[in-house]
C-alpha cells in the first residue's frame, strides 16, 4: 500500500508539473489575444488556434499518462 | 474582539454546532428514508446519509459570527445554500449527469452578482491575468468542477472529509499570510466542522455526508478559491478530486453517471477492494489505489497523504510562483 501511494504521490507530481507548463503556455498564447494586444488578425487567430491545440494535447497526455500509470506502473503490465 | 478572536470564536460554533447537530441529520434521515448502502462493506448495511446537513448548518452559523458585511454574508451564503440545495434534491432523486453540472455552476451568480471578485488571476510563470470579460463564465465553471470533484470522491468511509481538510489548511494558511481574514475564517471553520463529522463518519461510517455535504463542501472551497483570490493554489490542492474526476469522465466519453458504466472500476470481496483492470472500467482514484487488494480504511489514509501531498505542493506553487507577483 505504502508503495502504491508513494507510486500515485510521483504521479501527481508528474500531473502538477504538466498542470503549471500547459497554463503557462496557454496563458502566454491567449492572454495578449483577449487584452488586445495582437494587432494582427491573423496572429490573434494563431494563437487562440494553438492555445486551443496546447489545450487538448495537455488532456489528452494527461488522461494516457494516468492509464500508463495504472496499467505499467501500477499493476505492472507490460 | 479582534478578527482573529471572532474567527476563532466561529471556529468554536461550527464545531460545536456540528456535533450538536449530528445526531439530528441522523435522525432526520432515518424518517425521511434517506440512506445509503455502506457497499464496500463485507455485509452492506444502511446509513443515514444526510449528515453533510449537519455539516452545513454548523459551518453556516460559525461563519456569521465574524461576516459583518451584508453583501458579503448574502453572497456567501447564496452560493453555499444554493450548492447544498443542488444536493439535497439529487440525494432524493438522480439527477441527469449532463444537466447537474449547469444546476451547480448556477451557485455561481451570487458571487457574480455581488462583484466580489478580481478578475485578476495569478498564473504562475506570467503573473496576475487580466480577465475582465472571461473571469465570470470561469466562476461558473470553478462551481462546476470543484462541487462535482468534491463529490466524485465521496465514495469511502471519511474520504470527502480527511481529503477536504488539507486543501482547507493549505489555503487557510495561504489567506493568512496575504492578511484576508475572512477567507482564512472560512476555510478553517469548515475544516473544523469536517474533522467534527468525520468522528461519525470515518471507517466504519454511522453517517455519510451526501451530496448536500459534498456539495456544500465544494462550494465553500470554490467560494474560498475566488473570493481569495487563491484560484491556481486551489487548482494544486485539490489534484486528487479534480484528477478522478476528469478521468471519470475522460474514460467514460462524456458527462455520465459513474454508478451506470457496464464494468466496475472496483470489486469488493470479503471486505478487500480490487482494481478491475478491464480496459472499459472507468479510471478512478480508487481504482488505481486498489490495484493490490487494499481494505477500505487503508484507500482512505492512501487519499489522505495524497490530499496532504498535493496540499503541500500547492504551498510550493504559492511561495516559488505566485507570491510577490502583482
Amino acid at each position: 500500500m505504502m508503495k502504491t501511494t508513494f507510486r500515485l504521490m510521483v504521479l501527481v507530481t508528474v500531473v502538477w508539473a504538466l498542470f503549471l507548463t500547459a497554463s503557462a503556455a496557454i496563458s502566454f498564447l491567449v492572454l495578449p489575444v483577449i487584452n488586445n494586444e495582437v494587432p494582427s488578425p491573423a496572429a490573434s487567430t494563431a494563437r487562440v488556434v494553438l492555445g486551443v491545440a496546447v489545450f487538448g494535447v495537455w488532456v489528452y497526455v494527461w488522461h494516457l499518462i494516468a492509464e500508463l500509470w495504472l496499467y505499467r506502473v501500477l499493476a505492472r503490465r507490460r | 474582539m479582534s478578527s482573529l478572536q471572532a474567527v476563532a470564536v466561529g471556529v468554536v460554533t461550527g464545531a460545536a454546532l456540528t456535533a450538536a447537530l449530528l445526531p439530528v441529520s441522523k435522525h432526520v434521515s432515518r424518517r425521511l428514508g434517506c440512506v445509503g448502502l455502506d457497499i464496500h462493506k463485507a455485509a452492506p448495511t444502511p446509513i443515514p446519509k444526510l449528515g453533510g446537513l449537519a455539516v452545513a448548518a454548523g459551518s453556516v452559523a460559525g461563519f456569521m459570527v465574524f461576516i459583518q458585511d451584508v453583501r458579503i454574508a448574502a453572497a456567501l451564503l447564496g452560493c453555499v445554500l444554493t450548492a447544498a440545495a443542488i444536493g439535497l434534491l439529487e440525494d432524493f432523486r438522480e439527477l441527469n449527469p449532463v444537466l447537474k453540472p449547469g444546476l451547480i455552476a448556477i451557485a455561481g451568480i451570487p458571487i457574480i452578482a455581488a462583484g466580489i471578485y478580481t478578475p485578476n488571476p495569478q498564473i504562475p510563470f506570467v503573473g496576475a491575468a487580466r480577465l475582465t470579460i472571461v473571469y465570470p463564465l470561469l466562476v461558473l465553471a470553478g462551481f462546476a468542477v470543484l462541487c462535482n470533484a468534491v463529490n466524485s470522491i465521496d465514495v469511502l468511509n471519511g474520504s470527502m472529509a480527511y481529503s477536504s481538510i488539507p486543501p482547507l489548511l493549505a489555503l487557510s494558511t495561504v489567506a493568512y499570510i496575504e492578511g484576508r481574514l475572512q477567507v482564512l475564517g472560512i476555510s478553517l471553520v469548515l475544516a473544523a466542522s469536517l474533522a467534527v463529522f468525520l468522528t461519525q463518519n470515518k471507517y466504519p461510517a454511522k453517517v455519510f455526508a451526501g451530496n448536500v455535504g459534498s456539495l456544500f463542501v465544494g462550494a465553500v472551497i470554490t467560494y474560498v478559491a475566488i473570493v481569495g483570490r487563491m484560484e491556481v493554489v486551489t487548482i494544486v490542492a485539490m489534484m486528487p478530486q479534480i484528477m478522478n474526476e476528469f478521468h471519470i469522465i475522460y474514460s467514460l466519453r462524456g458527462l455520465k453517471s459513474a454508478k451506470t458504466a457496464s464494468v466496475r472500476p472496483v470489486t469488493v470481496e470479503n471486505g478487500v477492494l480490487r482494481a478491475n483492470l478491464e480496459k472499459g472500467a472507468p479510471l478512478t482514484l480508487l481504482r488505481m489505489f486498489s490495484v493490490e487488494g487494499v481494505s477500505e480504511r487503508d484507500a482512505v489514509n492512501g487519499m489522505l497523504v495524497l490530499s496532504t501531498y498535493s496540499s503541500i505542493l500547492s504551498l510550493v506553487t504559492y511561495f516559488l510562483l505566485i507570491r510577490g507577483t502583482t
